[in-house]
């Protein structure tokens, strides 16, 4: 039995997956985009596991979730470094350029 | 310890240094709203990885009936961030349009007073010579000089819509530079000048280290050359109109520079319009005239090539004594 709260987590989660495809070209501008999506969309294949895990391989599985997890969280960290911290130090570079 | 409780402890780690990072460069970046979004999705990811490394690694499972509410925001935060993200966006754009049109009406404006007050100065002063011709119609020398007059006013009409011209080229084209070897260009506009004035004793010097120096410009570097040499030349009452180029190397915040030097023995500018000499553009008052359109575009120009300019004393604190117009533009390397 799939717990109920992992199936509203996906479906939640497939609505930001068809959010973001249908605003991509708004979206498209912002600073290093496609790591912050990747981030998600680790998230999202996280979700997916976390279901599957109920119906078959619970252990492999659960470790592989888990995996994705960290990604989601270490891309998440590459984001925050690009946007925050070495596009500031670019810029104090360039004051002096 | 089992593997999974070792990725959560990177994941916790992870989202950890994340979590500091914002707080510790949380002026940077980004409007104040999508940062506590973001703080929100971290703290949540936060609490999250917690509650997975602290279950998995059989500490406590305290935390685990406040994962299932946890989980939930997970997808909602990410909705709210990309939709902050996507406010931004609108936002900048906003601004892009609003600062373009206020820029294109600045532009408008300051074309319509360019032509209000030169062009209908520049008119006014032929329509008072060919009045004036109308009464000396005998006196020969007077109409000579009339003419003359005439002359002059079509040449600074002709001047000023090819500034006009030059001017909305650099604002609408994109800039493109190439190496140009400086002396070359120089020794040119020398030679437009001492033809365009030929009734003035002009005596131009080149001083400098080396025989040629390449610079990063475009074609309107000789523009530039071309007006600050007629200003001296325009601005002096001695017989002799005498100009020293100096040409040197200058470093400035870690940039090779060549330094330019236009020493003149003219009427010299007071220390109140050094700066203003450079201010006439769209943003600025039209009432800012005297050396006119040309200096304004000569400061766009070098500004376009990352250069600078300014103009000091020839003898420092005796303006009378002449000015030194000084150009900084970036070497080519």
């Amino acid at each position: 039995m799939i717990p109920e709260i992992k199936i509203i987590e996906f479906l939640l989660g497939i609505g930001v997956f068809i959010f973001i495809l249908l605003n991509y070209s708004k979206l498209r501008s912002n600073p290093n985009l496609k790591i912050i999506i990747f981030a998600f969309y680790s998230l999202l294949l996280s979700n997916v596991l976390g279901i599957l895990e109920e119906l078959f391989w619970a252990e492999f599985i659960n470790t592989i979730q888990h995996c994705f997890l960290a990604i989601s969280a270490l891309l998440l960290f590459i984001w925050f470094y690009k946007v925050f911290i070495k596009k500031e130090k670019d810029n104090e570079h360039h004051k002096y350029h | 310890m089992n593997i999974i409780s070792i990725i959560d402890f990177i994941t916790l780690f992870i989202v950890l240094i994340t979590s500091i990072a914002l707080l510790k460069f949380w002026k940077r970046s980004f409007k104040f709203n999508t940062k506590i979004i973001l703080a929100v999705l971290l703290a949540v990811n936060l609490f999250h990885s917690l509650s997975n490394f602290l279950e998995w690694s059989g500490i406590t499972s305290a935390l685990d009936p406040y994962e299932d509410y946890i989980q939930i925001l997970k997808p909602l935060l990410w909705f709210v961030l990309f939709y902050a993200f996507i406010q931004e966006t609108s936002e900048r754009k906003l601004k892009r349009s609003e600062k373009k049109y206020r820029e294109a009406y600045n532009r408008a404006e300051f074309y319509k007073d360019l032509f209000a007050h030169d062009i209908s100065n520049i008119l006014q002063g032929i329509l008072s010579a060919s009045q004036l011709c109308k009464l000396n119609f005998e006196n020969l020398d007077v109409l000579k000089e009339l003419t003359n007059l005439i002359e002059k006013q079509v040449l600074r009409g002709s001047h000023l819509v090819s500034n006009i011209h030059i001017l909305s080229q650099l604002e609408d084209n994109e800039l493109f530079f190439q190496a140009i070897e400086v002396c070359k260009i120089l020794k040119d506009s020398i030679t437009i000048v001492k033809n365009t004035y030929p009734n003035k004793n002009i005596q131009i010097q080149i001083e400098s280290i080396n025989e040629k120096f390449f610079v990063m410009a475009d074609i309107f570097l000789q523009r530039v050359f071309e007006n600050i040499l007629t200003n001296a030349i325009i601005h002096n009452n001695n017989p002799i109109v005498e100009v020293l180029l100096k040409i040197s190397k200058e470093q400035k915040e870690g940039v090779k520079f060549l330094k330019i030097e236009f020493i003149d023995n003219g009427n010299g500018i007071e220390y109140a319009r050094k700066e203003e000499i450079f201010q006439r553009g769209f943003k600025k008052d039209i009432s800012v005239s005297g050396l006119g359109l040309g200096l304004s575009l000569v400061k766009k120009i070098v500004t376009n090539y990352n250069g600078y300019i300014w103009v000091e004393d020839k003898v420092q604190g005796d303006f009378s004594k002449g000015s030194n117009f000084i150009i900084l533009i970036p070497e080519a390397s």
